[in-house]
């Protein structure tokens, strides 16, 4: 509340200005790598935007990535780009709307058995509608983006979620969510709704993944339902923001930079133990890493000042 | 202390399956004054406050806050009509400072405020209770008393019409307890009416103008302190049947 | 067509009834939350598919040496794997959701050691697919089995948490840690037996499954979720509401299957699910909110 410094905005806009010359840099490979990895990066921070102060863990990130991917596949050939992501917000809001009427008014634990089996019913779903409805399963995505405008879109979209965040945490409903996260009770009797300032804040999140899936979408050429609501995808991204730390808005991002190398190692060297090799990863975190890696350096610091505090008061006492 | 009813509890019933905690209790709350909401543990005092804090539903009856039906609605709306309270078991949010707990008080309520003027109310009221120099500490690290008297603090930033005090006094040693009684006594001067729970009977004799005795759930005596604590139906309901010579 | 999706549904359901319970008494005693049941019993059942197909072993001979073992590996998951988040947890909430993410990893584990060792394809065997007449309707041997199974383990463990000490000191612990505690009931003690319960019993449905329902080694996730919707319907910690939905479900189940369409399971079941969570979310046999 008291520090309103304007070092994070300046740090994302200069790094954002930065990282955007990239694509001039680096091969088609490399930029592959970045694509995917800005795309872990974004939908992660989303996820730990919502997960992080409400401590309601959410399953299902893929649901609202695919249904902006779906988006794409089904309107791309008659909407302009820019409706199209428009289209997918606001189809990413309306799951979210649906989902949190029924779970966020109750304790966490149902909200996070509903997106469990989440994925696995909208894709079934899909593939029904596909096959009765529309008679054809997949659908082909041409559509004229280039590489480099992925890229670009991305990182657009993450800086304006990291400069949003920050926004939010130092805002009044920031400083709700936190008081909701800390102990609901509390909030109530002081005023708040807790319902309604979680179901908010989970529609801003989905929205913001389903449009990462969106400006995804063209990268594949096909999509049909087993694609585009993979739960790999959900699982990942709870991975990366346990591991840089739930509780900072920098700490999923740091995750993803991390993880998404290991992803990419994983996945080429050990394919078909990638799901094994991933869930040993998780577990080593859940042990660990409880805060992540940003809990882990925050304690360490705050070690250090309490040593150095009671040194000095060591010393005041002696002299 | 004026002799006009600021909060009217009518018949109140509330009961968990078999277990009836409050039976059809009924009393007036003048304003201005301290009531004390006495009894032996279990007799449904707390939840009479969770009632009417708005924490639980009565299943029969009304609670009344200046005209206003209070009784049935939720916990932040009967916050925002004037209703705030402190906590049997201390709820504060140990992550954040002691200042930012007191502006929880006042940035959701009736009259928010945010930013530099929610901090420098927060300041005041913070100085109500003798915690200014603490402001910038974790809530955390607050000693007993003081998350004590900062949870008051964060009652009274919401300025509410009724303080419920729930055992606010409980665990303080005597020196502490001389300083609580005093911190209460200063806030009903400054015109908040206030319902206490309580079981300390010396800060019930020197700050309640008026008694309501519960037992097993149903209002059992109601009269100044003095009155109510020599009551024998009172004092058997404490101690126990008197031993018949 | 009636009576067809009747019988098939409660074959069906027999067997999520009896998954159902089992999770119930794990999460309803110890307040931890299992993500990984299911793959306990999909493990079972790639166990029997390889004792069968290699050495011609009956499945249900299988069963006497796979629930057990499956008793104690779920036992030793929850000892060695669990009890420590216990040790560092601040509240129940955090415990819950540690136990949550704890086994989800385990689900992951599971499942990556299967798809290693089998493969991701559809997997089944033939066992006992012998046509048995039942009022009318022509079913196989293995399913009718498989159901009478589920119904007699079913009552054996209603019996056992209604009947026994141990039973009852399951249900105190349950419906209050701290007041068993106080009784003398050792709460870890009993809430490592009644993972091994769960665990043992999702072996056992998996045993009974895989005899007559092709299989892959992903399936874990969709037994586990139907298992969890099923528990939250009928009221966490409620064995015989477990029973009951359980059976409700596989009967939805079959009959969305047989007159909307196969590919409509799930979503119904969500929209069953959704609308339970909106008008009574303790569970329809649950107890009241406090």
């Amino acid at each position: 509340m008291t520090k309103q410094s304007a070092f994070p905005y300046v740090a994302v806009i200069v790094a954002t200005a930065l990282l955007a010359l990239l694509p001039y840099v680096i091969g088609s490979f490399g930029l592959s790598f970045a694509i995917a990895t800005l795309n872990f990066a974004v939908v992660a921070t989303a996820w730990g935007m919502f997960c992080g102060p409400t401590r309601y863990i959410s399953l299902a990130s893929v649901v609202f990535f695919g249904a902006g991917s779906y988006t794409v596949a089904v309107l791309g050939d008659y909407v302009s780009w820019p409706l199209l992501l428009l289209i997918a917000a606001f189809v990413g809001a309306a799951i979210a709307l649906i989902v949190g009427l029924a779970t966020l008014r109750l304790e966490g634990i149902y909200f996070v058995i509903f997106t469990f089996g989440l994925s696995e019913m909208i894709r079934q779903l899909a593939t029904w509608y596909e096959f009765n409805i529309t008679e054809s399963v997949g659908r082909y995505v041409f559509l004229d983006i280039t590489q480099e405008q992925i890229y670009w879109q991305l990182l657009v979209l993450l800086a304006l979620l990291l400069i949003g965040g920050t926004v939010l945490a130092r805002s009044r409903l920031g400083f709700a969510l936190r008081v909701i996260g800390g102990d609901e009770m509390v909030a109530r009797h002081f005023g708040l709704n807790p319902t309604i300032a979680k179901l908010c804040l989970f529609m801003l999140s989905s929205m913001v993944i389903a449009v990462a899936g969106a400006i995804m979408a063209p990268r594949w050429t096909y999509i049909d339902p087993a694609i585009a609501f993979n739960p790999t995808l959900s699982f990942q991204v709870v991975i990366m923001a346990l591991l840089g730390g739930m509780h900072r808005i920098y700490g999923p991002l740091l995750g993803a930079l991390l993880m998404s190398a290991l992803f990419e190692a994983l996945g080429s060297q050990f394919p078909h133990a990638f799901a094994l090799l991933l869930g040993l990863v998780f577990i080593v975190i859940v042990y660990l890493l409880p805060n992540g890696i940003v809990g882990r350096v925050e304690q360490a610091l705050a070690r250090v000042r309490n040593g150095r505090a009671d040194a000095s008061a060591l010393v005041e006492q002696r002299s | 202390m004026s002799n006009e009813i600021i909060m009217k509890v009518s018949g109140v019933t509330r009961a968990f399956g078999g277990l009836v905690a409050v039976s059809d209790v009924s009393f007036s709350l003048k304003r201005g004054s301290i009531l004390g909401l006495i009894g032996p543990n279990g007799s449904g005092k707390t939840t009479m406050m969770n009632l009417i804090s708005g924490a639980l539903k009565p299943d029969s009856g009304t609670i009344n806050l200046d005209g206003t039906v209070i009784s049935g609605r939720v916990a932040n709306e009967v916050a925002r009509l004037g209703v705030a309270r402190t906590f049997q078991l201390v709820r504060l949010i140990d992550e954040m400072t002691v200042l930012e707990n007191v502006v929880v008080g006042l940035a959701f309520g009736p009259d928010p405020v945010w930013g530099a003027e929610a901090e420098r109310r927060g300041r005041h009221f913070l100085g109500l209770v003798g915690l200014e120099r603490l402001a910038n500490l974790e809530a955390s690290k607050l000693t007993y008393i003081d998350q004590k008297r900062l949870e008051l603090a964060r009652a009274l930033a919401l300025r509410p019409k009724v303080l419920l005090l729930d055992e606010w006094l409980a665990g303080l040693n005597a020196t502490e307890l001389k300083e609580g009684i005093s911190i209460i006594s200063s806030i009903r001067d400054l015109g908040t009416t206030i319902i206490m729970v309580e079981h300390v009977m010396s800060a019930i004799h020197s700050l309640c103008d008026q008694c309501v005795v519960m037992n097993a759930g149903r209002k059992i005596a109601e009269g100044t302190p003095a009155t109510v604590l020599t009551d024998p139906v009172v004092v058997e309901a404490y101690l126990g049947e008197p031993v018949h010579a | 067509m009636f009576l067809n999706a009747l019988l098939t549904g409660l074959t069906l359901g027999g067997v999520y009834a009896l998954v159902a319970m089992g999770l119930t008494i794990q999460y309803g005693v110890s307040r931890m939350m299992n993500l990984a049941y299911g793959e306990f019993l999909i493990a079972a059942a790639f166990v029997v598919f390889v004792m069968f197909t290699n050495f011609g072993i009956s499945p249900y001979l299988l069963a006497i040496v796979v629930v057990p073992v499956a008793f104690v590996i779920s036992w030793l998951v929850y000892r060695f794997m669990l009890t420590p988040l216990a040790r560092r947890a601040r509240s129940a909430v955090a415990l819950e959701l540690d136990s949550l993410l704890l086994t989800f990893g385990l689900l992951f584990v599971i499942m990556g050691a299967m798809l290693l060792i089998f493969g991701g394809n559809f997997t089944s065997y033939s066992y006992l697919s012998i046509p048995v007449r039942v009022f009318d309707v022509t079913l196989s041997a293995n399913r009718v089995i498989s159901f009478a199974a589920a119904v007699i383990v079913g009552i054996a463990a209603y019996f056992l948490l209604m009947r026994t000490r141990v039973g009852t000191a399951l249900r105190a612990v349950a419906v209050d840690p701290v007041g068993a505690q106080l009784v003398g009931i050792d709460t870890r003690w009993a809430a490592g037996i009644a993972f091994g319960i769960g665990g043992a019993i999702a072996a056992l449905g998996g045993t009974l499954v895989s005899t007559y329902l092709t299989f892959t080694a992903e399936m874990g996730v969709s037994f586990t979720m139907k298992a969890l919707i099923v528990v939250i319907m009928a009221g966490v910690g409620h064995a015989p509401g477990a029973l009951v939905a359980g059976l409700a479900l596989g009967i939805v189940e079959a009959f969305v299957a047989a007159y909307l369409d196969p590919g409509l399971t799930v979503a119904v079941l969500y929209a069953v699910f959704l609308a339970t969570l909106i008008v009574r979310p303790t569970g329809i046999f649950g107890r009241v909110a406090r």
